[in-house]
């Protein structure tokens, strides 16, 4: 499947195996032309129970996308998905509805995953009303606890969706994930609409529930803080590759790839005396990103790359091995051209400097 | 002054409940100036910002105030006047830019997003269709979206979330407004677009005076980008300050809560609200956050008299009897007690 | 028909801000609810028009015991014009013309009702199976709905009627299968672009089953339209109906009804003889368009909803 590609299996015990990604692809085709999109490209990954596999990069880079394909809900063009040992390409319908149970998911908008027309209550309870025998009123009270769990007060089990903030909208999309205390759930930016003191209330309750249910998930983020903190290992992906994969340690103190050393090199520090100054970064990506209807021959970062040489224009970037934790698809990083001093990759959440 | 807005109210009318989530919120936005409006999920940012352009979401009504963009009066409730329906398409979109907060909504979900930019532009603007879609077109490519003269062809499900975010900012830049309001414009974004993005606000503010009110939960973007900040709580202003102010001096209780979240500050990170977000329908007497607040004492008045909003310093507002303490009190403040700290999770 | 985000200008939420405002109402109102009051305070059309409507309504279910004279019982008092005993004259077999208008509702709109019932409930779920599931039970179908419209109406319902037998049954059967494809068309191009909305596929990532996702999830968003459309089709079909019987392949005679009723004055208009069609053609005229203008105004409310 994933010819040539790096071996992505962490080592481990395979019990401990929840999802098994293998050279997953996902095309579009596109409008008025014979061409297609290639929004996800031979992605494979391994998600253990009770991780939480953070997967980070530029807007349009394929996450959403995997983040879907992984659970069927966009039907893959190619590759294999195992799932608790299923492999979901190969299950009925109904087997695979049924598997539902388990593989939950937080969409990016929480406005647009809302029914507009159906009360909250209803909505959040969703998966027991398919999953489970509860009555109507055990859901109900189900629902009001869920509610309590994300910071809602139970009258929202009343409202329409439209008559909430799109932060407490946000909230019932994730109760409505837990409801039926799945296996794994695709997290695709939960917190985006949600204040610091909120978010870290839901990152808080994840954690717990993890903790409880032997739950993992699929962290899709853009706020590498965020992930830095939440995650045990991350991927970076870049026009639908996954170009580095590695324990999130590893992958902030020694991000090899040159396109997550510029993820990684710029933040905003929540300082107004120190404002961007720019071009101060180690690494700078310029130019434009490369349609992902005409891929490029070679690396797919060379035109953007500070490290191009000509072997990157023409050669395709396999994913390669560093060690049994980090891996990376760039030739130069592997040979160890391009390793940065760990103390210029600094993003923690209060990097703020003490200002006179 | 660009836009000033003066007590404005808002209520969503439900039966038996009438719910006003914004009480008598002042704001202004000089002509090339950034403000931020931030707060707690739900405390009423989407509201005021949709206000200001005499809208509300289905069920709401303006019940108060008065909003006035460059000396015109756009409506005053205690008046009954507002302009009429055709005098406001000369702001809403073309003097006044929005991003609302759910890009993909915004789009028309079965019409290609390059004809929907198109057709704003020319509304706005009475542009061919062909210099249309050449502004569509330069503005894509300055929002970062790569391959343009494709993507316009795209129905608004088939964009990234990111992407969506960033049609819409295109969108709303199109007809050249004068003040652009932007509710969460780059959640969805990674920190390189959205510099990208802010660079080119940036620009526009310093190029055409462009006025902005920039809504946002990120500390960062509000400390790098904006001049002002306003924090809201329970649907009221309860601090603004300028930008350095705000993130040096602040005094409101809530200010401190939502800076030690974010981890800026000194001693005070700990400091939170306690409980749920204030109920705007049964709002309790005096501060309407002194069940919430660690400072609150009833020797101050808080559970009894209604702070005002008023000057703590030049061009620095707090709405909190106990402000003067707060920032010497915050230092030293521990947090009462971990337990009853936070939503109940 | 549908409002354009950004229409008017505030780029996004324009879907949901409310109907139309005015001058003189300071802000404006938002939701369902105060959309249809403030439509009906501006708008002294629509309120004609509900009041049509309901007049007809009304009729249809009270207006045969108001007869001031028996309905179908010829007299040998025909052809008086309106006087203080006939007030608005009487036809050419001595009935009492204001009776026969006022029972006459009991079948036109009664026809009207049940036929564009059948067509919104057939209608709607053909078009939310063929939007939903995609592919060529769903092309078929289209392509007879194509071919049931590119007929002229009129002409393929005297066709069938005729064809059928003229009874009320088939009369209300012709109606709703003329409408049906309006109604699928509706609902169908609703269904095509709700398929792609998130929340649909939140549903199936909930485990809901496909059928419970088209008739719970995609169906209630996808009505509006459908719904707008109903007082208009009320107001075709008693057009109809009224139409089918003037040319005699509708209601027989002597059965109250105004189409029959039309036809039976229909030669004695050149002799002058004007009240014996007249009463009952204006019927028909104020209940149709009664119906229009509720229709225009439903579409006006729901379709800024969508
Ligand atoms: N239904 C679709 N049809 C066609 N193209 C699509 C579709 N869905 C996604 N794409 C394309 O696939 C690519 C990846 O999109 P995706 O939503 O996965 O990005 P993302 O990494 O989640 O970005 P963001 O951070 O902005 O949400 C984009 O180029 C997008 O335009
Ligand atoms: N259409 C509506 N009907 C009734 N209540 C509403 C409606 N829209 C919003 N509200 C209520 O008004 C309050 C303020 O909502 P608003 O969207 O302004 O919050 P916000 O500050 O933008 O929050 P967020 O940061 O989560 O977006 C919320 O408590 C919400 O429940
Ligand atoms: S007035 Fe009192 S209760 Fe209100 S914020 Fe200040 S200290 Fe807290
Ligand atoms: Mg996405
Ligand atoms: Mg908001």
């Amino acid at each position: 499947m994933s010819s040539g590609d790096g071996d992505s299996r962490v080592a481990g015990d395979p019990a401990d195996l929840l999802l098994a990604v293998d050279g997953l692809q996902k095309h579009f085709r596109v409008h008025g032309s014979k061409s297609v999109l290639q929004a996800c490209n031979n992605v494979s990954f391994e998600v253990r129970r009770g991780e939480t596999f953070g997967i980070v990069g530029e807007s349009g880079s394929g996450k959403s996308t995997l983040g879907r394909c992984v659970l069927r809900l966009l039907e893959p063009s190619g590759g294999l998905i195992e799932f608790q040992g299923h492999e979901l390409g190969a299950l009925s319908k109904r087997e695979l509805r049924l598997l539902r149970k388990d593989m939950q998911i937080v969409y990016q908008e929480p406005m647009e995953s809302l029914n507009p027309l159906w009360r909250i209550g209803n909505q959040i309870t969703e998966p027991l009303r398919n999953f489970t025998s509860m009555s109507k009123a055990e859901r109900h009270a189900r629902a009001v606890e869920l509610l309590g769990f994300v910071g809602l007060r139970p009258e929202v089990a009343d409202a329409l969706p439209g008559a909430l903030s799109t932060g407490m909208q946000q909230r019932c999309s994730i109760a409505r994930a837990i409801a039926a205390e799945p296996k794994l759930i695709v997290l695709d930016e939960p917190t985006s609409a949600l204040p610091p003191e909120t978010e870290t209330d839901i990152v808080t309750l994840l954690g717990d529930l993890q903790e409880r249910l032997d739950l993992s998930y699929i962290f899709i983020s853009h706020d590498l803080a965020l992930v830095r903190r939440f995650c045990d290992r991350v991927a970076v992906m870049y026009l639908g590759q996954v170009v580095e994969i590695a324990d999130r340690d590893e992958l902030f103190a020694r991000p090899r790839h040159p396109y997550t050393q510029g993820l990684l090199g710029s933040t905003l520090t929540p300082n107004p005396r120190a404002r961007v100054g720019r071009g101060d970064r180690r690494v700078r990506l310029e130019g434009e990103i490369p349609s992902p209807i005409d891929l490029p021959e070679g690396c797919f970062l060379a035109s953007r790359c500070p490290f191009v040489l000509e072997r990157c224009q023409s050669e395709f970037q396999e994913l390669r091995v560093l060690s049994d934790r980090h891996q990376t698809r760039c030739w130069r990083a592997a040979e160890g051209d391009l390793e940065l001093a760990p103390e210029d990759q600094d993003v923690p959440a209060s990097s703020r400097e003490e200002a006179g | 002054m660009l836009l000033s807005v003066r007590g404005l109210s808002v209520e969503y009318r439900q039966v038996g409940s009438a719910n006003r989530t914004v009480t008598g919120a002042s704001l202004e936005v000089p002509a090339g100036e950034v403000v931020g409006l931030v707060g707690e999920s739900g405390c009423g940012k989407s509201t005021l910002a949709l206000a200001v352009l005499g809208m509300t979401r289905r069920s709401g009504q303006i019940v108060g105030g008065s909003v006035e963009f460059e000396g015109q009066k756009l409506f005053d409730v205690s008046q009954g006047s507002s302009l009429t329906e055709d005098e406001w398409r000369a702001y809403r979109g073309r003097e006044i830019g929005l991003v609302v907060q759910h890009p993909r909504g915004a789009f028309n979900p079965v019409k290609r997003i390059g004809e929907q930019i198109d057709r704003h532009y020319q509304v706005h603007s009475g542009a061919s269709s062909g210099e249309a879609r050449r502004r569509t077109l330069e503005l894509l490519e300055q929002v970062g979206i790569n391959d343009p003269q494709r993507r316009v062809n795209s129905f608004p499900h088939e964009l990234s979330g990111g992407m969506a975010q960033r049609a819409l900012i295109a969108m709303a830049l199109s007809p050249s407004p004068k003040l652009l309001i932007a509710d969460e414009a780059t959640t969805a974004l990674d920190v390189t677009i959205q510099e990208q993005i802010l660079d080119l606000l940036d620009e526009l503010r310093r190029t055409h005076k462009l006025g902005m009110i920039v809504v946002s939960h990120d500390m960062g973007v509000v400390a790098n980008y904006c001049d002002r900040v306003y924090l809201m709580n329970a649907g009221e202003v309860v601090e603004h300050a300028p930008v350095e102010r705000f993130f040096e001096e602040v005094a409101h209780p809530a200010a401190i809560a939502l800076l030690a979240a974010q981890g800026v500050g000194h001693d005070h990170r700990a400091v939170r609200l306690r409980g749920l977000p204030v109920d705007t329908r049964r709002v309790p007497p005096g501060c309407r956050l002194h069940l919430r607040c660690p400072f609150a004492s009833s020797d101050a008045g808080c559970s009894t008299v209604h702070p005002e909003l008023s000057n703590f310093h030049d061009g620095h507002q707090v709405r909190c009897h106990r402000a003067a303490d707060v920032t010497a009190l915050a230092q030293a403040a521990r947090p009462p007690a971990e337990s009853d700290g936070g939503t109940d999770v | 028909m549908s409002v354009e985000p950004g229409e008017y200008g505030a780029v996004g939420d324009a879907a949901d801000m409310g109907g139309e405002r005015s001058g003189d109402a300071p802000l404006p109102p938002a939701g369902m609810g105060a959309q249809v009051k403030e439509l009906l305070r501006r708008s002294w059309l629509v309120r004609i028009g509900l009041f049509l409507v309901a007049v007809a309504v009304l009729l249809a279910i009270v207006g045969p015991y108001l007869a001031r004279f028996p309905l179908e019982e010829a007299t040998p008092n025909a052809n008086l014009p309106p006087s203080t005993t006939y007030w608005f004259g009487t036809d050419p077999n001595g009935f009492d013309v204001f009776s026969r208008v006022l029972a006459a509702p009991r079948i036109d709109v009664a026809i009207a009702l049940v036929a564009t019932a059948i067509a919104f409930f057939i209608g709607s779920a053909i078009g939310l199976l063929t939007g939903y599931y995609r592919g060529w039970p769903g092309e078929f179908v289209m392509r007879i709905a194509d071919l049931i419209q590119s007929f002229p109406l009129y002409v393929l319902a005297i066709i069938i009627v005729v064809l059928t037998g003229r009874n009320f049954q088939n009369i209300v059967l012709v109606i709703a299968l003329l409408n049906i494809p309006i109604y699928v068309r509706l609902v169908r191009s609703q269904v095509l672009s709700l398929r792609e909305r998130t929340f649909v596929e939140a549903g199936k990532a909930a485990g809901t089953t496909d059928l419970n996702i088209a008739v719970r999830h995609v169906l209630p968003n996808g009505l509006s339209p459908a719904l707008a459309q109903v007082p208009i089709t009320i107001g075709f079909a008693i057009l109809i109906t009224a139409g089918l019987s003037f040319i005699g392949a509708g209601v027989r005679p002597p059965t109250p009804e105004w189409g029959v009723m039309v036809a039976s004055g229909a030669e004695s208009i050149i002799i002058g003889e004007w009240w014996i069609s007249f009463f009952p053609g204006v019927a028909i005229s104020l209940t149709v368009f009664g119906f229009a203008v509720v229709g225009e105004a439903l579409r006006a409310v729901f379709l800024r909803e969508v």
